[in-house]
């Protein structure tokens, strides 16, 4: 092992005892809550589909058959028509594998991996497709595990406890790589976001799908505190030592929020979901959270 | 040889002391060492230190003064509870040997022999210092009435024997287990020994009323009249006392001649070892002729004592208990003296005390008020759009 692996002491995936019964805690939970919020329906569920369960302003690059003309016609504004999915649909988690997603404590990979064995749970539940892509990492191509029958979270589980947090090629690679994303109803995308080009991310918005975005900072990357710092970039291998004092702490903060921001302003103006959160907020939270909006 | 070898410690348990600065000093590097943390946010940390800043002199890790005043005054403190002693430069072993050269050292180590008594003792000694000392150690050889010489081998004219009869050793000498005694006879305790032992050696032991007593292993007999002895006053003695010395002679039966002629020509003086230049002189101790009685018949009876006193023993005349079998030799070398001493300069404890208090004080000393300056940087921070953002 060398010096520079020793020093990432969290770009692994470890299950925490009774993972699997707070997964199933969980989907009870938001069914619960999708319930009590649209009744039968579950919001994060919607897509094309066949049972209509509403109208919504039509957005410039969507399936025009989905319009509906009648209220195109009587209301002289675009509204397309939102359905229950029905079985078959194809959902997509992208993760970051990159050597950036071991930083931690807690270690954003593990964190990553716990809300994406809930999702595969959660499409399980909906009897979805589910297609789990890992971004290439230090590999030389992304890593796909895809089941047609994926009620087992043993499998998503081996394989994301096979992974580590390595390289420096992160989601931008499964962007570059549009067949792996081709025919998602929704597609996951789970990382830190850092140095990704936001190009890619928006491209997957051209798509008819629905994406949502789980940004994942370390509680260190997010706060840092005033002290004698030694910072190692996992991915180019730079060093940086600093006293580190208030000042420069609350610089730092206002440039993450300007970045944050930025992120937010872009899934506003693209219509999809982008959550920031730390990778010390449990998994079932982060899933709330991500979900229900 | 390293400066620590020169050092002695009173306390050498104080060294503990050590171990606890060096705990502290680990603590303290610890807590201070800056963490190495991984981190994905670099990028922005560049931004927020200028372009391209990794370590700058005002951002390496920094030590206050007081820190190091405070780490110095405990060293200093624990030093001085050590209470070290510094040491002269050490020097090589000294082995001192004390020289008998009372009559019985000259006398033949074997009957018929050559070879005298004070030379075996010496060359045994010479061997025992071959095989136990290192080269470069020293040698210190002593005998009564001379000056100490420092060299290889004692002074040539000590192979003789001195014109006037010396004492035996003092019993003093015996116990110092740093001395070597030279002699003849084995004495027990002695601290170091070298004894030439000898057999016994026969021949004249005393001379009386001009005869000599010869002595010849059982019996002493007397020998034929012997040979007078010529002795002269010399220039310094004048008056009553040259008077003295004429009547002296005659009843001694001394003949009593011209100076240039005589055996032994007396004088006042100095000592008693006699004129090393000229051996003929016979110097009459100034010290005892000042403490003589004003009463002329008592003064002429303690001049009559000095003058048989002064007067060297025949040659060849040695006392029967010294020509008696000195038995077997010895050799017991002495322990060298160690030249390492403490110096007597000022004790180092009271300046590592005075030291410590100092730097204790310098520590603790109120700050002033003002507070550390920022840490500076080496410009403006650029804008997010130089930060290297992707968005």
């Amino acid at each position: 092992m060398t010096r520079k692996d020793s020093l990432l002491l969290h770009d692994r995936v470890t299950w925490p005892a009774g993972y699997e019964e707070r997964v199933g805690a969980l989907q009870g939970h938001l069914r619960a809550a999708g319930q009590s919020r649209e009744g039968a329906g579950q919001k994060f569920r919607q897509g094309p589909g066949a049972d209509l369960v509403g109208y919504r302003p039509y957005r410039p690059g969507e399936d025009l058959r989905q319009l509906d003309w009648n209220l195109l016609a009587r209301l002289d504004k675009p509204y397309v028509r939102v359905t229950r999915e029905e079985a078959g649909e194809q959902w997509v988690i992208c993760l970051d594998v990159s050597a950036s997603m071991g930083v931690g404590p807690p270690g954003k990979l593990q964190r990553a991996a716990e809300c994406v064995v809930a999702l595969w749970a959660l499409a399980c539940q909906s009897r979805a497709q589910v297609r789990l892509v890992l971004s290439a990492g230090a590999g030389d191509a992304p890593r796909v595990l895809e089941s047609a029958a994926p009620r087992d979270l043993q499998k998503p589980m081996g394989f994301l406890g096979q992974t580590r947090a390595a390289g420096e090629q992160g989601l931008a690679s499964l962007f570059a790589a549009p067949r792996l994303l081709r025919g998602a109803a929704r597609v996951f995308c789970l990382g830190d976001l850092l140095d990704e080009p936001a190009e890619g991310l928006l491209r997957l918005r051209r798509g008819p799908g629905e994406l949502r975005v789980l940004q994942l900072l370390a509680p260190e990357e997010l706060d840092p505190t005033p002290g004698s710092r030694h910072w190692w970039d996992p991915e180019s291998s730079q060093r940086m030592k600093l006293q580190v004092g208030a000042e420069q702490c609350q610089r730092y903060r206002e440039l993450l929020d300007e970045r944050l921001e930025t992120w937010r302003v872009l899934s506003g103006k693209h219509r999809f979901l982008h959550l920031a959160s730390s990778s010390a907020t449990a998994f079932e939270d982060l899933m709330g959270q991500w979900l229900r909006r | 040889m390293s400066w620590a070898e020169g050092i002695e410690w009173t306390r050498p348990a104080g060294l503990m002391l050590l171990l606890w600065i060096v705990a502290i000093v680990w603590r303290l590097r610890r807590k201070d060492a800056p963490r190495e943390l991984a981190t994905g946010t670099l990028a922005l940390w560049r931004v927020v230190t200028g372009e391209g800043a990794v370590v700058t002199a005002d951002q390496k890790r920094h030590v206050p003064p007081r820190a190091w005043l405070w780490f110095l005054g405990l060293l200093a403190g624990s030093l001085a509870v050590l209470d070290p002693l510094a040491m002269r430069a050490p020097t090589t072993a000294l082995y001192v040997f004390q020289m008998d050269r009372s009559p019985s050292m000259y006398l033949p180590f074997e009957q018929g022999g050559t070879t005298t008594r004070y030379e075996r003792a010496l060359q045994s000694a010479l061997e025992c210092l071959q095989t136990h000392s290192i080269p470069g150690d020293a040698r210190e050889w002593r005998t009564r009435g001379q000056a100490a010489v420092r060299a290889d081998q004692p002074p040539q004219e000590w192979a003789l024997a001195p014109k006037l009869a010396q004492a035996e050793l003092s019993p003093e000498c015996h116990a110092d287990e740093h001395l070597t005694l030279l002699t003849d006879r084995s004495i027990e305790s002695a601290g170091g020994l070298i004894a030439s032992g000898g057999a016994q050696a026969l021949g004249w032991v005393a001379e009386f009323e001009g005869r000599a007593l010869l002595w010849d292993g059982l019996l002493v007999r007397e020998s034929d009249p012997l040979p007078p002895r010529s002795v002269a006053p010399g220039k310094s003695i004048s008056g009553d006392l040259a008077e003295l010395f004429g009547i002296w002679a005659r009843e001694r039966g001394h003949a009593l001649v011209s100076a240039g002629e005589a055996q032994y020509r007396y004088e006042l003086g100095q000592g008693l070892s006699g004129d090393p230049l000229d051996p003929r002189v016979v110097w009459l101790e100034a010290r005892s002729t000042q403490e003589l009685s004003t009463d002329p018949a008592f003064w002429a009876v303690q001049w009559a004592e000095i003058l048989d006193e002064a007067l060297p023993v025949r040659a060849g005349i040695v006392s029967l208990a010294e020509r008696r079998a000195a038995g077997t030799a010895s050799q017991r070398l002495g322990l060298p003296l160690e030249t390492l001493q403490p110096s007597p300069g000022t004790p180092a404890s009271a300046w590592l005390a005075l030291s410590s208090l100092l730097c204790a004080l310098g520590a603790f000393w109120p700050r002033s008020g003002s507070s550390r300056a920022p840490i500076a940087r080496k410009g403006p921070a650029p804008g997010l759009a130089d930060g290297g953002t992707s968005l």
